[in-house]
């Protein structure tokens, strides 16, 4: 027979671990290596020896030699990049499924040692950690690495919470409110937890994809770049451009990870090195250097203070969704290699612990308590499959634990697969059954047995599937216990959560919103429904999903043309505990199914390139101001000084902080052009009108005189104004209408005399139509249509149709209007106008073609 | 019957702990995903944040009903079940008035599930 | 034996008995609240009136309960018994079916007055919200979402409307009445929370924006694509019906006048006469309303203009020069300035002239003359140069009279 228990995988920056949850429930076991080292370095390299890949240790081993590891690949995950080793290039998610598989390797080789002969054990499924604040491409790279690796991925679970389910396990604590503080090797994840009766809630979560322990050494190896320089070695490197300037560089990234460690343990270390690497000269470099903690301390110090913000942000989360804050915090853990730097410690301990209940942070098995944790969850989501290896071909899963504290043990088990006739399965002692089940189909769903305990600690038992004869037609042994139950969620709690909100763009008054669909922190799976309406006639419904503003998909739905405006769009939106999306869309009788494949990272390459975006960052956040551009410089400046530091020390991180800012410029822009409507100038321009109407009257006109009509105008452009910085376009159109309606009422006045058709009025109103006609084409012709393809042509086809409508309706007829009589030319002047007015109203829409409305 | 309190007949009064004790042995008996899924939702509400608990509790009915009396003892054996009726159960006039001659807008008490219960219990005793 | 317990549980049965048969009475038939909700009838039992309102619903007469749960005013109510009528009106109102919707207007302002009332029981709600958060919440945060029942209930009333708001069914309308009603509701209630009042404005104000949100974006679809025709009429009377559900919402008005007013020129332009009449006729209701409103209310001037051009379009439209008359006059009223108003204004009276010259007998002509003078003479000064005036006073010279 078989045995297949489910791993838990922390698949690590710079390191992985892999777990396993004992049946009886009283072991964790994690993998080791004969000396005992419980982690395997997440590095790849190409063996030429053997022309076949090198994974873990003996990878890491040829850091510095021809051929060296690939590391850091977590850091490029969703990326579209692929990364060269040896003769071949490959993709993150294949770098990251060589590592899983190495991992599944040795931990079938450590359980093989000592397990019986009769008994072949299975490593077919597995829970795989990830940092909580991975976006959804990021996800999906990781789910797709396992599934590379031959295993089928239970879940993905967010890597705070399985810390947290591992020192709840372990010390039993059933309740409590747990903050995790997670620094790995290049990322850095905060989750506030609350455990309840054993049972999670994950109530805030919040993090930087690109900050962890990598960081600390690459700021540091600049540091000592900068010394070496100032001794007067060739070291102006360009790490982007030149593959030999990169690898000096690593040489002294590897040497800052060395004073980081010992500056762990030691005060101040020195550094004596010979010949370490060659200059840019080809001198070799040799130095002596000493170096002391608050040196190294102070380096790093504005990272680690850039951790402390990620955890007021979840903090403040944390009490808006529970009511939960600091003060309410009963355990602080720290997680992850980087947490032995002591200015971390000493950070959590000043900044977390001080103001909350916790002493001191729980800091055991830093580097494996997420393996441990994934490992006890994994346990939780899989439980024990048991099946026949012969022909039998009987499978039966054991879902709830095999361990109970009274007299009794519900057990559930589904059978997923029994020989012909089965009709009943039963469990059964040496004396004879304990508990049994019909079984009506297969696979049979949930069964719930409850089955009498012993006193003993282990009792043997064995599953028996029953058809009609007198033998059983399958047996598969297996034990139970008899003891304490360490606080273990049920499915009440849903452990992974969303990390960051999934939106989808919507018109709301007229303007275009992120309205969130999956709000960040809801427990997975979920399946969400919402209906939004179709806001024009376009033929064509866009349905843009982003995560916060990463786009990951764009649905687009064709429908017949002229289909009613407000026709319902449903959208189905679910979402699998590893984070796969799928989206269906109904509208007018089409439907459309869509599995997200979440969109790749796409990022600027090349320093010129990056050197625009910034100078175009910069730009974008000139042209805003008030409320809009506060937030936009508030997101900007950390991002731009990240990236400007990126450039020079990581590539990777460079490529996705670019792509981040690209999305955030991308949005501004938008923001910037497309405010309200009608835009503010015009309201302004309105209101200068309505005083010079006042004023050329001499003040005293309807009733009112000067400082009743100044008064009047200014409580408009107040309202205006209000509207405005707080983007309530019902209320601005509202105020621009009466502003409108106002203007006609005071000009009144003057017009009450004037006649009809004034030849001076006439030639006026001619000469602003053919400059109005002639502003509105160049506006369609510039007008830039967007990236994403489908989009970009229902775009395109509609702008072509404005333009021929402008020639054909407003231009040709302005044309032949010279020596128009009087009469006949203000008829055409006022048929023209509306044409115009409907193309420039259709032109402002062209951004928002397809678009769902929202009620 | 939207309101979880309601709902799963749990009490207001009971803190976090009892709740979720209550609500992971509904959700272990649950028949099916969805039932499983809306009684989670349940709980989350329940328990996510005091505030909306709070809400949650002040939109249930407070128990303002008499508590339960004492149920009757039970009969000695050896009286015949036969010469149990419900006028046995219905010594006050007015109550026996109220079953004889009089009916209720929708429900006489004859059909009352509780009365009938009680009165087949008695019947067998 | 009876005992004192039988007669306790006799009187328990009685009590769900009573309330699930007034909650049949009250709710057209959707499933009964918990089983707790008869504490409501227990609590009004207490009380003579209760307790005569119970012994006749017994003997099948259920109405005097009904008036009971119905109070005018809930002053000098037990706060537990008005807890139990804010939920009891809640849930009906939540389940009555859209068309019954007098009946769930009724159903919603007596929960709002009752939740009302029960914010100013500061005693009772303190209990009830340490018994069930304890310290998980800091004391003016449990105080305040104790308080808040009637907030919430506001909240709900505009969320339930927001949902159908796109198809202006019943829901929508029902939201919009009570809203347009909460002061009734307030009136029952001796001292309701100090902000209610402007909260239940500012709901009100978001959900008319966001019922009439579906009904802007037809229109800009339809202004964006093709000259005025049937979708824009359609938008309009859907702005239109909103307006009836508001209770004459003064910006619905401004809003279909605004969106009226270029359409209706391009139609002039067009001279699509049946179309300017159809819309007319679309819009009158709410065009009449806002007149009415800017000739009481000076600080409505603004929309002095659009309206007597509103009324000045409907004139031309008229068939008897009577009637258009009367209806451009009525533009004048608003705004005495308005330059198209005068002119058609002067353009019919000089009209009336010339026919009442070509219509009066030969002997009574000089006095039809002396009358038509009295219009040309209005005509010129509110627009002087017409041709038809000019051939009316050439008239009016005919008969021997000055102009």
């Amino acid at each position: 027979m078989f045995v297949d228990r489910p791993v838990g995988i922390d698949l690590g920056t710079t390191n992985s671990e892999v777990a396993i949850l004992d049946p009886s429930e009283r072991d964790l076991l994690v993998y080791a290596d004969e000396h005992g080292r419980k982690t395997v370095p997440s590095a790849v390299c190409w063996d030429p020896a053997t022309s076949s890949l090198l994974v873990g240790r003996p990878a890491r081993m040829r850091r510095g030699r021809e051929h060296g590891p690939v590391e850091s690949i977590k850091r490029r995950m969703g990326q579209s990049a692929t990364v060269p080793v040896g003769p071949r290039t490959m993709s993150p998610e294949e770098v990251s499924a060589a590592i899983l598989g190495e991992l599944r390797r040795l931990m079938l080789e450590h359980l093989k040692k000592g397990a019986p002969t009769d008994v072949e054990i299975r490593l077919a499924r597995a829970v795989i950690t990830v940092p909580a604040y991975f976006d959804a491409p990021q996800m999906e790279a990781t789910r797709k690495a396992g599934e590379l690796a031959g295993l089928e991925v239970l879940g993905l679970l967010q890597e705070p919470t399985a810390a947290a389910i591992y020192h709840s396990w372990r010390n039993e604590l059933g309740d409590g409110v747990f903050l995790v503080y997670d620094l790995g090797g290049g990322t850095f994840d905060v989750s506030v937890l609350r455990c309840l009766g054993g049972e999670y809630q994950v109530l805030a979560i919040d993090g930087d994809n690109y900050l962890g322990g990598d960081d600390f050494d690459r700021r540091f190896a600049e540091k000592l770049r900068q010394k070496l320089v100032s001794r007067g070695f060739a070291l102006d490197l360009k790490v982007r451009e030149s593959s030999e300037d990169a690898e000096r560089f690593l040489r002294l990234v590897h040497l800052a990870q060395e004073v980081k460690e010992s500056l762990s343990t030691r005060d101040v270390v020195h550094v004596a090195k010979e010949a370490y690497f060659t200059d840019q000269r080809g001198e070799a470099v040799s130095f002596e250097l000493e170096i002391g903690r608050p040196e190294y301390e102070a380096a790093i110090a504005d990272l680690v203070a850039t951790t402390m913000r990620c955890c007021e942000r979840a903090l403040q989360r944390a009490q808006e969704i529970a009511g939960v804050a600091l003060a309410d915090v009963d355990h602080v853990i720290l997680v992850g290699g980087s947490t032995r730097v002591p200015a971390v410690v000493e950070a959590v301990k000043r900044d977390l612990c001080a103001p909350s209940k916790s002493q001191a942070p729980l800091q055991e098995e830093v580097d494996t308590c997420v393996a441990l944790g994934a490992a006890v969850h994994a346990a939780q989501l899989g439980g024990l499959r048991l099946g026949s290896t012969n022909a039998e071909g009987a499978v039966v899963s054991l879902l709830s634990p095999l361990v109970a504290k009274k007299a009794e043990l519900k057990l559930t088990l589904e059978v997923e697969d029994a020989p012909e006739g089965t009709r009943s399965v039963c469990v059964a002692d040496s004396e004879g059954g304990l508990a049994e089940h019909e079984i009506t189909s297969v696979p049979s769903g949930k069964l719930r047995l409850t089955i009498p305990l012993g006193d003993e600690p282990e009792q043997r038992v064995q599953l028996e599937l029953w058809g009609g004869g007198a033998d059983a037609l399958a047996i598969l042994p297996f034990a139970l216990y008899r003891g304490d139950v360490r606080p273990r969620a049920s499915s009440l709690s849903k452990p992974s959560v969303v990390a960051k909100d999934i939106a989808i763009e919507v018109l709301k008054a007229g303007r275009r919103e992120r309205r969130v669909l999956v709000a960040r922190g809801t427990g997975l799976p979920v399946k969400v429904d919402h209906r939004f309406y179709t806001a024009d006639q376009s033929g064509a419904v866009v349905l843009r999903l982003l995560q916060n503003r990463l786009p990951i998909k764009t649905l687009v739905v064709s429908v017949p043309e002229g289909t009613e405006v407000g026709t319902p769009v449903d959208l189905e939106l679910s979402c699998d505990e590893s984070m796969r999306l799928e989206a269906k869309a109904k509208v007018a009788g089409q439907e459309l199914w869509a599995q997200i494949e979440a969109a790749k990272l796409e990022a600027p390459e090349s320093t010129q390139a990056l050197d625009r975006l910034l100078e175009d960052a910069e730009g974008v956040g000139k042209q805003l101001w008030g409320r809009e551009g506060n937030a936009y410089r508030r997101e900007l400046e950390p991002l731009s000084t990240s990236l400007r530091e990126a450039v020079a020390t990581d590539p990777a991180k460079a490529a996705a902080l670019a792509a981040r800012l690209q999305l955030l410029v991308e949005e501004f822009r938008d923001a910037s052009g497309e405010g309200l409507t009608p835009p503010m100038h015009r309201f302004e321009d309105l209101l200068d009108r309505i005083r010079r109407v006042v004023y050329r009257s001499g003040g005293g006109m309807l009733g009112m005189d000067l400082a009743a009509w100044e008064e009047r105008i200014d409580r408009l452009s107040r309202r205006g104004q209000e509207a405005w910085d707080t983007s309530d376009g019902s209320e601005w159109r509202r105020t621009y209408n009466e502003a409108q309606a106002l203007y006609e009422t005071a000009s009144e006045q003057e017009f009450a005399s004037r006649a009809v058709d004034d030849p001076e009025h006439l030639a006026r109103r001619q000469a602003n139509a053919v400059v109005w006609a002639s502003l509105l084409e160049s506006k369609l012709r510039d007008f830039v249509p967007s990236a994403a393809d489908e989009v970009r042509e229902l775009q395109q086809a509609e702008r072509d149709r404005l333009i021929a409508s402008l020639h054909e309706k407003v231009r040709r007829p302005l044309e032949g209007a010279q020596g128009m009589p009087p009469v006949e030319l203000r008829r055409l002047l006022d048929r023209l106008n509306p044409e115009m007015e409907r193309i420039e109203l259709a032109f402002e829409r062209l951004p928002q073609i397809g678009l769902v409305a929202e009620r | 019957m939207s309101n979880p309190f309601e709902r799963y007949g749990l009490d207001p009064f009971d803190g976090p702990a009892a709740i979720t004790e209550r609500m992971r042995e509904l959700a272990e008996d649950a028949e099916s995903e969805e039932e499983r899924a809306e009684i989670r939702e349940a709980w989350e509400a329940l328990t996510l944040h005091p505030r909306r608990r709070l809400e949650l509790a002040l939109e249930a009915h407070p128990d303002s009903r008499p508590a339960l009396g004492r149920s009757p003892r039970p009969r000695r054996r050896g009286r015949s079940a036969d010469a149990l009726g419900l006028a046995d159960l219905t010594a006050l006039p007015s109550v026996a008035g109220a079953l004889g001659e009089r009916t209720l807008p929708d429900v006489s008490l004859d059909e009352d599930p509780v009365l009938i219960d009680v009165a087949k219990k008695g019947a067998r005793g | 034996m009876w005992r004192p317990d039988d007669q306790q549980l006799l009187e328990r049965l009685e009590e769900r008995t009573l309330m699930r048969a007034l909650w049949r009475r009250m709710s057209h038939g959707a499933p009964p609240p918990s089983e707790r909700a008869a504490g409501l009838v227990h609590l009004l039992r207490q009380t003579d009136e209760g307790a005569r309102a119970c012994e006749r619903a017994l003997d099948g007469e259920i109405e005097l309960l009904v008036t009971l749960v119905r109070p005018a005013s809930y002053v000098g109510l037990r706060p537990p018994l008005v807890h139990h009528l804010a939920l009891w009106h809640h849930a009906v109102a939540r389940t009555l079916p859209p068309h019954a919707r007098g009946e769930a207007e009724e159903a919603w302002l007596q929960a709002l007055g009752a939740w009302a009332a029960l914010a100013s029981e500061s005693a009772y709600l303190r209990g009830l919200a340490e018994a069930v958060v304890a310290d998980a919440l800091p004391a003016a945060e449990r105080d305040a979402v104790a308080v808040d029942g009637a907030r919430r209930l506001l909240a709900e009333l505009e969320e339930r409307a927001l949902e159908g708001a796109g198809a202006l069914d019943d829901v929508t309308a029902i939201s919009l009445s009570v809203f347009a009603r909460v002061p009734e509701a307030l009136a029952r209630v001796e001292a309701p929370p100090a902000t209610l009042a402007s909260e239940a404005v500012r709901r009100r104000r978001h959900l008319v924006d966001a019922t009439m949100r579906p009904v802007h974006e037809a229109l800009t679809e339809a202004q964006a694509r093709t000259e005025p025709g049937e979708a824009h009429l359609a938008a309009l009377a859907a702005a239109v019906r909103v307006w009836r559900f508001t209770a004459h919402d003064l910006e619905l008005e401004r809003f279909v006048v605004d969106q009226a007013t270029p359409m209706a020129w391009e139609l002039y332009g067009h001279k699509q006469w049946s179309m300017l009449r159809r819309l007319d006729a679309t819009i009158a209701p709410a065009v009449d309303a806002l007149a009415e409103r800017v000739g009481r209310d000076p600080d409505l001037f603004a929309y002095a203009s659009r309206v007597a051009q509103m009324l000045v379009f409907r004139a031309e439209l008229l068939t008897t020069l009577d009637t258009q008359l009367e209806t451009v006059e009525r533009a004048l009223v608003l705004c005495d300035t308005h330059r198209n108003g005068r002119l058609v204004c002067a353009d019919l009276l000089s009209e009336r002239a010339l026919r009442r010259i070509e219509t009066a007998p030969l002997w009574d002509r000089k006095r039809a003359a002396l009358e038509a003078r009295v219009d040309t003479r209005r005509a010129e000064s509110l627009f002087a140069g017409l041709a038809r005036t000019k051939r009316a006073k050439e008239a009016i010279a005919r008969e021997g009279v000055e102009p």
